[in-house]
């Protein structure tokens, strides 16, 4: 019934020839697409030429008064991915209640919001966005030999999430910045690289690698891998921005038992059991 | 030391599988985001489509979006066309629509109801609105793009097929 209303009213102003902006009203039930297409939706007219403007001038403003993002930063980013977005630039000239003056420029701009230089995100803020998880391995597979190096890796790459960040519409993008292991013998590591195999690393079995741990003493040891991801964010359109400090995501832990070379030979030999740990 | 090469010998190639994983994934749904926004594309692009031919035939046939939407959003399609049909009113050009992009995957939903929730850009700069006259009855104040939050529920789950839900004018900046 509402949407009948507000259907005949705005006929109306058609035949009346009355153009005046409507009052921007929340979002609420559905616009059918007859009302999008005859322009009929009253929460629609008015309120949606703002992003690319008021993104610029902006950071404009910002950077003329000191700090502030290079002006090259943004130009190659606004190229990404909507290329045609800032063609509205120089047509808007509807007054709006949120207008705010950032002298020497007026802004179109709440603060808060994404257009806001200001705005600053903090991890806190990512609750929304879920990083993946990282995985890691160990060779030998499952088991230590005291003495000699046994070596570890991560599984962890850059990705991107998208969702809700601080109410608008986001991307974040984690990258992995570090690697902390718990090696469970009371002894930790950290690297900056997630290591690989020693395969991969052209390396000999048993080789030291940057992530390699040499246990000392006999016993089953659980092994925790924390990855510390660095994060990106950018509202939809806008360029990528940083976001201070890190995200500390936990691994699989990994459980393996650790033994002299002798005991392993004796008594997980491959010959009478294929299926052992490492054959 | 001397158990080095009997070890090596006895490992031949021990592949490092990174063993051990916790699932990594979390979309019992959907595969990836990616996944996801293709099904979204698709279920969008069927169902804009089906609105525009319905339209075109100026509200003739409304049940025919019926496939493309819930039942609780085909029924208001289903009256906007009826009221299209009662003026004499039909449309020509397409809908157009970009900038899909995703706001939430809520792969636990009951019955697959809301199952992801979409921003997108509907674009009907391409479309007309005209009465038996052949006169133009689209607002001089029509955005030619209009932001929207679409949200979806699961038709099917092998091969996913959704239909949209809502959709409804998103009030933000930095979609259209």
């Amino acid at each position: 019934m509402i949407r009948q209303a507000a259907l005949i009213v705005v006929l109306i102003g058609i035949i009346l020839s009355i153009g005046g902006p409507p009052a921007a009203s929340a979002a609420g039930g559905d616009c059918s697409r007859a009302d999008v297409q005859m322009g009929s939706c009253p929460e629609a007219n008015g309120v949606f030429d703002h992003g690319g403007v008021d993104l610029s001038a902006g950071f404009d403003s910002n950077s003329g008064g000191g700090g502030g993002a290079p002006p090259g930063a943004d130009g190659g980013a606004q190229t990404d991915e909507n290329p045609d977005q800032n063609g509205d630039q120089g047509t808007v000239t509807v007054v709006d209640p949120l207008v705010i003056v950032r002298d020497p420029f007026f802004v179109n701009c709440a603060p808060g919001s994404p257009c806001d230089p200001s705005l600053v995100v903090s991890m806190s803020d990512l609750v929304n966005f879920q990083p993946v998880i990282p995985t890691q391995g160990m060779e030998p597979n499952g088991w230590i030999v005291i003495g000699l190096p046994t070596n570890f890796f991560a599984a962890a790459s850059a990705h991107t999430r998208s969702g809700l960040l601080l109410g608008f519409p986001a991307e974040v993008r984690f990258t992995p910045a570090g690697y902390r292991w718990a090696y469970g013998d009371g002894t930790t590591g950290g690297s900056a690289t997630g290591g690989a195999s020693w395969a991969d690393l052209h390396l000999p079995e048993f080789s030291e690698t940057a992530t390699s741990h040499t246990y000392l003493d006999a016993g089953d040891f659980v092994i925790a891998l924390t990855v510390d991801y660095s994060a990106q964010y950018r509202f939809a359109g806008q360029p990528w921005r940083g976001i201070g400090g890190t995200l500390a995501v936990p691994a699989n832990p990994i459980t393996a038992r650790a033994g002299t070379a002798r005991t392993v030979l004796v008594d997980r030999e491959c010959t009478r059991n294929p299926s052992g740990p490492g054959c | 030391m001397l158990a080095l090469p009997a070890l090596a010998a006895c490992a031949p190639a021990p592949t490092p599988v990174p063993g051990h994983t916790a699932a990594a994934t979390d979309a019992p749904v959907f595969a990836s985001d990616e996944e996801a926004l293709a099904a979204a594309k698709k279920a969008y692009a069927g169902y804009l489509h089906m609105s525009d031919q319905i339209l075109m035939d100026g509200g003739s046939g409304p049940e025919r979006i019926k496939g493309y939407a819930s039942t609780r959003l085909a029924e208001l399609e289903i009256e906007s066309y009826g009221r299209t049909k009662a003026k004499g009113l039909r449309s020509t050009g397409g809908s157009l629509f970009s900038n899909m992009t995703i706001q939430s995957r809520g792969d636990a939903t009951v019955q697959g109801r809301g199952v992801l929730t979409v921003y997108l850009c509907s674009d009907v700069s391409e479309v007309d609105f005209l009465d038996s006259r052949g006169q133009s009855v689209v607002s001089p104040s029509r955005p030619d793009r209009t932001p929207f939050e679409v949200s979806f529920d699961l038709a099917s789950t092998d091969p996913v097929e959704l239909l949209v839900a809502s959709a409804d004018v998103w009030q933000g900046a930095g979609i259209c």
